[in-house]
């Protein structure tokens, strides 16, 4: 086996793909060329030139590794700084109990490399954030399977970010990457597509995933009256408390470790017989301390297709395409709602608008800096102020020398109604969202 | 550790989906046992999306061989599968995803068993065709109805799937509703809830105490003063509820800062309205099933019959589950609301589970399991039943009035069933797909044309509503299987049949097609 010349196609192997490349449709996109015998541009296209990248070998990134491989795609790298955990063995399907521990990137790629003849996965087990703005320059399109909403913006603002606008306006085809996103809970998910600066962002929806919801620190430390309060007590409270007994450094708690979870476990079920609540088990004490999310193998696969058919037809024009965002529920029968959502008017990415910010003209920076990092709009994690020319609160080495504004009102600080203040944030990489300054 | 030892399943391995479904749900998926007509990729998909979550077993059956067209679009077959039986390859390769689950595979085609030993059907718990020509699929799904096994046919044609479920009769205890709203009888307060409500004296309370009090109580309280001065009326009409509105607002200290005050306000419209029967619930209690029990049937319809009496007895009121959401409240009015609720659905259970005894009796059936009362009690607003229309009679009685509705509209997706359709027509004239040689590309977009315009005159549907475009992108489809549609249609129908097995959550009914030119879908009952 290991002697065949992996590059080398069987005849036939890909028939049923090109029933769909060589024959023109009706449905095609205006640009759709046929391949033909001599010239067979798209076949090319997918299995040497084109280059995808796949963010999450997890429950999506696995079904998007293997359709991508038998789309006839050659050229993919993935991303993931994670390892195997047995729980990821109902669906993650690259995966064996003996990968327990390694990483997912790894494995995933080994998998399909291995299963699929010709097909060239390169893995790196690292934080999309690790990589330089070049790197993500190669790829011809990007299908992210995540599930957090900050890695999601990242690579969102960076792929908006390398598109080229010139002084008129005119955006240059060749420098937009479409980001193809997923994201799945139980029997509910969501399959979208981005082209960067031509349809709507993630950072335009992002209302559309309000910040968590936490339980209120009084109701955990004085009226606890579910099991859940009393097991967020024994994260906030229990840790912390020196007179509590632990088998472990409080400081290096670990999810991943059953004794860790079990003293947990112990701690919050004391602290419920003590307020006479029921219901803690050490199942829900997993759910409430790692912020566990349902997921099974069915969701992800109706997900991962729904974003890898994008995929195939946006590099092979052969029909036509999601517009733009497909919700899923299969609760009760199979519901979708595909539907166009637009893009946002001063979305804090890629809104050529300034964003305009009503403010108390006698409030200080200190609430200023509050109301953005708290506005569903923005949701800044750190922000940095820039105002006229001038630092007005910075992170990193500036940091200590811009403390002293936060007790400044604005005017204070030199800014007057109209005046623009740019707030850069890690959240979004290389991006500076412009505020217009409204006193009320 | 400290987890439940009594279980059999691997519950650190399932976790993610015990959440959804639980060890009972678990367990009805281990003792299943599911059949694939066909290993190609749409079925080994599906079958890939139930041996994860570790269904009991699987058997495949397919008489084809592995060729080079299955390493192009099947992630169950390997290089050096090439001209072995395809049945035994993609077996081995699904069976290795999970060592919990049993797989077999018969080397034998699936027309041919079931023209000639179509008893071969009757022990499995579900069976999933794709790719079965037309007649073959009919005597299939005839047998299975009579049999009670549940179908589903699930088909990946170019960028279009098609899903198909058939079961005469699926019963549904826990339909487990996105956003249910709590039963808190705040309408029609037990006693327990009341006397609570009577025993508040606002006036002494602190601020602190006061802005805790569970909303709850706080609405049955000033509902019941409403009343005192409204000819023992609720407030019913908008206006009215205003009005109560404001006097509840008017009610709290200082109703920017009492979160137990906007709580209330906020539930307001919900929880002050007549206590109803959900439809679903309604229909059940009154099929014919349930009133007259013999011997023979599930313990479904005796359960169904029970409630139908607990009702009666009720005041038209079903059994309370005793769940309580969580509230502004300090930990002792809300624990002591917790146990009111929580006595009032034991003391319901009490009672529905000796209306369950009496039938039991009266009939001479053997008991049912305390388990099983217990969850069908709780869940009793939640019940469903979904029977089936057959494919026979979709096929013999078409709905042909609906499907013009919808094909009127423009670009609907019932388009794609009809050429769907006449493709196995096609097939079942010419013994191949239209389009699926190249030499016959064009005159098969006359000859699908003709099938077609045949069909639906047949079923008396004007030809003209079948655009000359989607015939020609079914003929330009010719028969292929693209691993995306394929992948996509086996999480759906994967899905569609844990409901079905579990019983729980609300299954298709009875027919999904995803159209993957702009990945839009639709569910129709054909």
């Amino acid at each position: 086996m290991e002697t065949m010349d992996t590059n080398l196609d069987l005849p036939g192997r890909w028939m049923d793909i090109e029933k769909i490349i060589k024959r023109s449709g009706p449905f095609a996109s205006p640009d759709f060329q046929p391949d033909t015998k001599e010239t067979p541009r798209i076949m090319n296209n997918l299995q040497n030139d084109f280059k995808v990248l796949v963010i999450g070998a997890g429950g999506l990134g696995c079904e998007i590794l293997k359709n991508l491989a038998l789309s006839g795609f050659r050229n993919i790298d993935v991303i993931d700084m994670d390892t195997i955990d047995v729980s990821n063995l109902n669906r993650q399907f690259l995966f064996r109990r003996k990968d327990v521990g390694k990483s997912k990137a790894e494995v995933a790629a080994a998998f399909i490399n291995n299963r699929i003849t010709g097909c060239n996965v390169t893995p790196y087990k690292c934080r999309i954030q690790d990589k330089e703005e070049d790197y993500y320059r190669q790829f011809k399109i990007v299908i992210a399977g995540l599930d957090s909403i900050e890695a999601r913006r990242w690579i969102n603002g960076l792929l908006v970010n390398l598109v080229v606008v010139d002084e008129n306006g005119d955006i240059d085809p060749e420098t937009v990457i479409p980001l193809v996103d997923g994201g799945t809970e139980g029997f509910k998910g969501q399959a979208r597509v981005i082209l960067p600066r031509i349809s709507s962002c993630f950072e335009c929806s992002l209302e559309a995933f309000p910040p968590q919801v936490s339980y209120a620190i009084c109701t955990i430390a004085n009226t606890p009256r579910v099991p859940e309060h009393c097991i967020q007590w024994a994260l906030l409270f229990g840790l912390q408390d020196a007179t509590l007994e632990k088998p472990f450094d409080p400081k290096k708690f670990d999810n991943d470790n059953p004794d860790h979870m079990n003293w947990l476990f112990e701690c919050a079920k004391k602290r419920a017989e003590n307020f006479n609540i029921q219901g803690v088990t050490y199942k829900l004490t997993q759910g409430v301390a790692k912020n566990i999310i349902p997921a099974i193998a069915s969701t992800n696969a109706i997900i991962a297709a729904a974003c890898c058919n994008e995929a195939f037809k946006f590099c092979t024009d052969s029909s036509g395409y999601l517009n733009n965002y497909m919700m899923y529920n299969g609760l009760n029968g199979v519901y979708t709602f595909t539907f166009e959502y637009e893009m946002k008017e001063g979305c804090a990415v890629c809104g050529t608008n300034i964003v305009t910010v009503e403010f108390n003209k006698t409030a200080n920076l200190q609430e200023f800096l509050e109301k953005i990092t708290t506005d569903s709009r923005f949701q800044f994690k750190k922000p940095s102020l820039r105002a006229n020319g001038k630092n007005i609160f910075m992170q990193g080495i500036l940091h200590a020398s811009t403390v002293p504004n936060l007790e400044k009102n604005l005017p204070q600080l030199g800014i007057e109604e109209g005046d623009e203040i740019t707030v850069t944030d890690p959240a979004l990489p290389g991006i500076g969202v412009r505020m217009k300054v409204k006193y009320c | 550790m400290s987890q439940n030892n009594t279980t059999t399943t691997d519950t650190d391995k399932y976790d993610r989906q015990l959440r959804l479904w639980g060890e009972d749900g678990q367990s009805k998926l281990e003792k299943s046992h599911i059949l694939l007509l066909n290993g190609n990729a749409t079925g080994c998909e599906t079958l890939k999306n139930l041996v994860l979550p570790g269904i009991g077993s699987f058997t495949i059956v397919d008489n084809k061989k592995v060729v080079e067209q299955d390493l192009g679009n099947n992630f169950f077959v390997e290089r050096s599968s090439i001209g072995k039986p395809r049945a035994s390859v993609v077996c081995e390769l699904l069976r290795e995803l999970n060592d919990r689950v049993k797989g077999s595979s018969v080397e034998e085609c699936p027309v041919h068993l079931i023209n000639n030993n179509i008893s071969f059907f009757k022990d499995f718990s579900l069976v999933i065709a794709s790719r079965l020509p037309e007649p073959a699929l009919l005597t299939l799904s005839q047998y299975l109805f009579e049999k009670n096994i549940p179908l589903a046919v699930v088909n990946s044609y170019g960028y279009i799937g098609y899903l198909r479920i058939s079961t005469p009769e699926h019963q549904i205890i826990e339909s487990k509703p996105d956003d249910p709203i709590d039963d808190l009888r705040i309408y029609n307060p037990f006693q327990q809830l009341v006397d609570q409500a009577d025993a508040l004296d606002l006036k002494s309370l602190d601020s602190q105490k006061h802005s805790h009090v569970p909303y709850v109580l706080l609405l049955i309280k000033f509902l019941k003063e409403w009343r005192s001065t409204h000819d023992n009326k609720m407030p019913e009409s908008r206006a009215e509820k205003e009005e109560f509105k404001k006097i509840f607002i008017s009610k709290s200290l200082d109703y920017s800062d009492e979160k137990n005050f906007i709580e209330g306000v906020n539930n307001l419209l919900k929880y002050v309205q007549p206590p109803r029967i959900p439809g679903d619930v309604q229909n059940l209690l009154k099929d014919a099933k349930a009133s007259n029990i013999t011997e023979t049937m599930d313990d479904f319809w005796v359960l169904v019959s029970a409630l139908k009496d607990f009702v009666e007895k009720n005041d038209n009121t079903l059994p309370l589950h005793g769940n309580v959401p969580d509230m502004t409240s300090d930990t002792e009015s809300f624990i002591k609301l917790q146990k009111a609720y929580q006595e009032k659905s034991q003391a319901d259970l009490t009672q529905f589970t000796n209306l369950v005894d009496q039938i039991v009796t009266k009939t001479g059936r053997s008991s049912i399991s305390p388990d099983l009362i217990k969850k069908f009690c709780k869940n009793s607003r939640f019940l469903n039943i979904i029977r089936y229309r057959s494919i026979s009679d979709e096929f013999s009685q078409p709905k042909t009035k609906m499907i013009i509705s919808e094909l009127e509209q423009q670009d609907n997706i019932m388009i794609f069933y009809t050429l769907l359709r006449g493709v196995d027509k096609f097939f079942n004239n010419y013994h191949r797909y239209p389009g699926s040689n190249d030499e016959d590309y064009e005159s098969d977009i006359s000859l699908l044309k003709n099938v077609i315009s045949q069909f639906l005159s047949e079923i008396n549907i004007p030809v003209d509503l079948v655009k000359d475009d989607y015939i020609n992108e079914f003929v330009r489809f010719g028969g292929s299987e693209l691993h995306n549609i394929a992948s996509l249609m086996g999480g759906v129908t994967s899905q569609e049949i844990i409901k079905l097995v579990t019983h729980q959550y609300v299954p298709l009914n009875n027919t999904f097609i995803f159209n993957g030119i702009n990945s839009t879908t639709a569910s129709f009952n054909l």
